[in-house]
C-alpha cells in the first residue's frame, strides 16, 4: 500500500480526512482490488454513493388498453350471467308442479289448439266447397 | 385491438340475444307481476310422468300420443284485458320478427286466431298460438317435436267421447 493511502487512512479513522481526500481513498481501492477489510468497506462505500439507476418505465397504452377491455368483458360475461340467472327464475316462477293440475293444464291446452287448427280446416274445406260449386255453376 | 372489441361484441350481443330468449319468454317476462294474465309452464318432465297413465278413453289415448313428443308448453292467459287487440297486434308482429312461419289465420266475428311455427328439418319444433277477442288474449307455444295431425285428432276424439256420453245418459 502506498504511503499516501496509509496516512490518508489514518486521517480517515481519525475523523480528519476531507471530503477529496475520502473520495481519492475510494478511487484507490476501486482500482487495487486489496481483499482486506478496509479495501471492501471503500469499495462498498463506493458502490453506495453510485446509486442505481432507478427507471421508470412507464406501462405501454396497448396493455392498459388491453386491461380495460378485459375488465369489459369481463362485466359484460358477469351482466349476462345475472341477466340470464333472473330470467331463469323468473320462468321457472310459472312452473306447475302438481302433476294434475298440469295434467288438465296440458289437456285443455292441446284441446284448444287442436279444435283451432280444425275450425281452419273446416273453414278451408268450406272455401273448398265453394270452389267446387262454382266451378259446377260455371260448367253448366 | 380488433380482437379485443370483437370478443366485446361478441359478448355483448350473445347478452342481448340471451336476454331476449324466445317471444314465449319475453312475455312471460314483460307479464311476470301483472296478475291480469295467467301464465304456466308445463316442463317435459311432467309430459314424461303423463305418459304413465293408463289412458281410458280413444281421446286420451289421442292426447298423450300428441305429448309424448312434446317438451314443454307455456301459456300466457287474460279474459278481462282492455288492450286485447293491440296485444293480438304486438304479439303477431313479434313472432314474425322473431322468423316463424305462419300457418294459418282464422278470423270471425267473436276472435282472431293465428297459428305459427317453427320448423328445422321437416319437423316442426314450435307452435305458437295467439287469439285475440273481445278482452281476451291467449298466447300459447307448444315445443319439441310436434305431430300437427295427433293434435288436430284430439279435438275429433273428445267431440266424440263427448257424444258417447251423451248417448249414455240417454240409456
Amino acid at each position: 500500500m502506498e504511503s499516501r493511502t496509509k496516512k490518508l487512512l489514518e486521517k480517515y479513522w481519525i475523523g480528519e480526512s476531507s471530503l477529496s481526500e475520502e473520495q481519492e481513498l475510494k478511487n484507490y481501492f476501486a482500482e487495487n482490488p486489496s481483499l482486506t477489510t478496509e479495501g471492501k468497506y471503500f469499495r462498498s462505500l463506493k458502490q453506495a454513493q453510485s446509486p442505481k439507476q432507478v427507471t421508470f418505465v412507464h406501462p405501454k397504452k396497448k396493455h392498459s388498453k388491453m386491461r380495460w377491455s378485459m375488465a369489459a368483458v369481463i362485466t359484460a360475461g358477469l351482466l349476462t350471467a345475472v341477466v340470464v340467472l333472473q330470467d331463469a327464475r323468473q320462468q321457472r316462477q310459472f312452473v306447475v308442479e302438481d302433476p294434475k293440475e298440469a295434467y288438465e293444464i296440458t289437456r285443455k291446452a292441446l284441446l284448444m289448439v287442436s279444435s283451432g287448427l280444425n275450425e281452419g280446416k273446416n273453414y278451408s274445406k268450406e272455401i273448398s266447397n265453394i270452389n267446387r260449386a262454382e266451378e259446377i255453376i260455371i260448367e253448366n | 385491438m380488433k380482437k379485443t372489441i370483437i370478443i366485446i361484441l361478441a359478448v355483448f350481443s350473445s347478452s342481448v340475444l340471451m336476454a331476449q330468449g324466445t317471444v314465449m319468454d319475453k312475455y312471460f317476462s314483460q307479464f311476470a307481476d301483472n296478475d291480469q294474465f295467467t301464465k304456466v309452464s308445463v316442463s317435459s318432465k311432467m309430459f314424461s310422468l303423463f305418459t304413465e297413465l293408463e289412458t281410458g278413453s280413444d281421446a286420451e289415448e289421442e292426447f298423450l300420443k300428441a305429448i309424448s313428443k312434446l317438451k314443454g308448453l307455456k301459456v300466457i292467459v287474460a279474459d278481462s284485458i282492455s288492450n286485447s287487440a293491440t296485444l293480438y297486434k304486438q304479439a303477431s308482429a313479434d313472432i314474425t320478427k322473431a322468423g316463424y312461419d305462419e300457418l294459418m289465420s282464422v278470423k270471425d266475428a267473436m276472435e282472431n286466431m293465428k297459428f305459427s311455427i317453427k320448423e328445422k328439418g321437416g319437423v316442426i319444433e314450435e307452435l305458437i298460438m295467439i287469439v285475440g277477442g273481445k278482452q281476451k288474449f291467449v298466447l300459447l307455444s307448444l315445443y319439441g317435436e310436434i305431430d300437427l295431425k295427433n293434435i288436430s285428432k284430439i279435438a275429433k276424439a273428445m267431440r266424440v267421447d263427448g257424444l258417447e256420453k251423451l248417448e249414455k245418459l240417454n240409456d
